[in-house]
């Protein structure tokens, strides 16, 4: 377990996070003004996979989101070539577990860092997590995606919840697995918010949840019940 | 005045006498459980020992694991004890070990953790005695004096005895009991935590002699 101990460390979780605020803003700058073919949802989400993932999650949207040159194109030409570039399972995936992990991401930690100040148990902290992730992650993320692409409510809804059901499942497979298996084996039990080891071990968790997640993602777009990234 | 051997019979008669009289009035003490103070002492210092030897011998799994049993075991006693006295003093130390290995500061981790061994290790002997009432531990955490889980207390509480549910899968996923088995234990023998809101309830079963055997009987 000692091979985990950086994920405490004051020296990388620091830079870790002012790279990935940095890359966070500079994003949410990028999606609002040059790279602006990118659908709503994913303008609200690159951000905060580039809050969490930091380098990794900005070496993500170069290499997934953003066609080269795209600062000097047209809004036109913009859209024709985000449209063709985006045009493969892979980089469907990509955008589909942005929106599943971006939602679920933040409702997670969100909720982590209330519970964890109220001192709540393990248990009980997964399963508020687990409900407060999908919460995000079905109403804001997947819903809006859904509604993008014309559906009435009702339908989007249904579709969003189907969607969102089996990624968050495997989102927080692998986010449970850090918080029971790892992170009590480096520091102990449940590190409150005040500590390097949550802000570490949080990017870690919901880094190992989105590679779990990467397969459901892929096999969702394959049966048509996710759209990907357009 | 009887002839010396007559003396000498009825000294050895008496000799006799007061033995089998004494011998089990002494096996009976030997056989009690020691204070329950020194049982959490004791598997609290234990704990905290092989957590700083294995933070300085590069074991850091099994040392934090270590950590957090005496922690359990330490959160438990200070509830318990009578006046602020050596638990209180290691479980902040604890405490701040704990903050410090999260924070990335091993050296100041071991220095925190031996400070509580030492807090353990320079006190007279510990006092217990917080009175509390059973019925507001249903289904509270059981685990043995060095802090590892043994199973939950249930509902059925006596004045005299304590039935707990130890081994297999208790409290899985939160909410799922699976197999265990049905003791009771002794009242004395089980030392209560703080009532909390949120947060899960633990007692100490203070069996340092083992008596109860819970290591071997359910591998525990």
């Amino acid at each position: 377990m000692e091979i985990f101990a950086f994920l405490a460390d004051p020296w990388f979780v620091t830079w870790w996070y002012f790279i990935g605020m940095g890359g966070a803003g500079w994003a949410l700058y990028d999606t609002l003004f040059v790279n602006t073919a990118v659908n709503p949802p994913l303008k609200a989400a690159w951000p905060i996979i580039i809050f969490f993932f930091s380098i990794l999650g900005l070496a993500f949207y170069f290499w997934t989101c953003r066609p080269s040159g795209v600062g000097d194109m047209t809004e036109k030409e913009k859209k024709e070539k985000h449209k063709e570039y985006v045009d493969n399972q892979f980089y469907k995936t990509i955008g589909a577990l942005i929106h599943c992990v971006g939602g679920d991401g933040l409702g997670i930690v969100t909720a982590m860092i209330v519970l964890r100040l109220a001192g709540v148990t393990f248990w009980h902290e997964f399963w508020v997590e687990y409900a407060v992730g999908f919460a995000f992650g079905w109403i804001i993320f997947q819903l809006w995606a859904f509604l993008l692409q014309g559906n009435d409510i009702l339908i989007a809804l249904w579709k969003a919840f189907r969607a969102e059901f089996f990624s968050m499942a495997s989102v927080m497979i692998g986010m449970g697995f850090v918080m029971a298996q790892i992170t009590p084996r480096v520091v102990g039990a449940a590190p409150p918010p005040n500590t390097f080891a949550f802000w570490g071990f949080a990017s870690f968790g919901l880094l190992v949840g989105a590679i779990l997640t990467f397969p459901v993602n892929y096999a969702l777009i394959k049966l048509g019940w996710k759209h990907g990234m357009s | 005045m009887g002839c010396p051997e007559t003396v000498r019979n009825r000294a050895a008669i008496l000799a006799i006498t007061c033995a089998l009289v004494a011998l089990p009035v002494w096996a009976q003490q030997t056989d009690e459980a020691p204070q329950p103070g020194i049982a959490l002492q004791e598997g609290a210092t234990d704990q905290l020992k092989k957590a700083i030897s294995g933070l300085s011998s590069g074991k850091r799994g099994a040392s934090v694991t270590a950590i957090d049993e005496a922690f359990r075991v330490l959160e438990v006693a200070r509830y318990s004890e009578l006046s602020m006295g050596m638990f209180s003093e290691s479980e902040d130390a604890v405490n701040q070990a704990r903050r410090a290995l999260q924070n990335g500061r091993r050296a100041d981790a071991v220095a925190k953790l031996e400070e509580a061994v030492l807090a353990l290790e320079g006190s007279d002997f510990p006092q217990l005695g917080r009175k509390i009432d059973l019925a507001e531990y249903e289904g509270a955490t059981l685990v043995n004096a060095e802090g590892r889980i043994l199973g939950e207390l249930t509902a059925e509480i006596s004045s005299e005895g304590v039935v707990a549910v130890i081994g297999n899968w208790q409290d899985t996923f939160g909410f799922i009991d699976l197999g265990g088995q049905e003791v009771v234990l002794p009242r004395d023998m089980i030392i209560l935590g703080e009532p909390v809101k949120l947060g899960g309830d633990f007692a100490v079963l203070a069996d340092s002699t083992r008596r109860y055997a819970v290591l071997k009987r359910w591998k525990r």
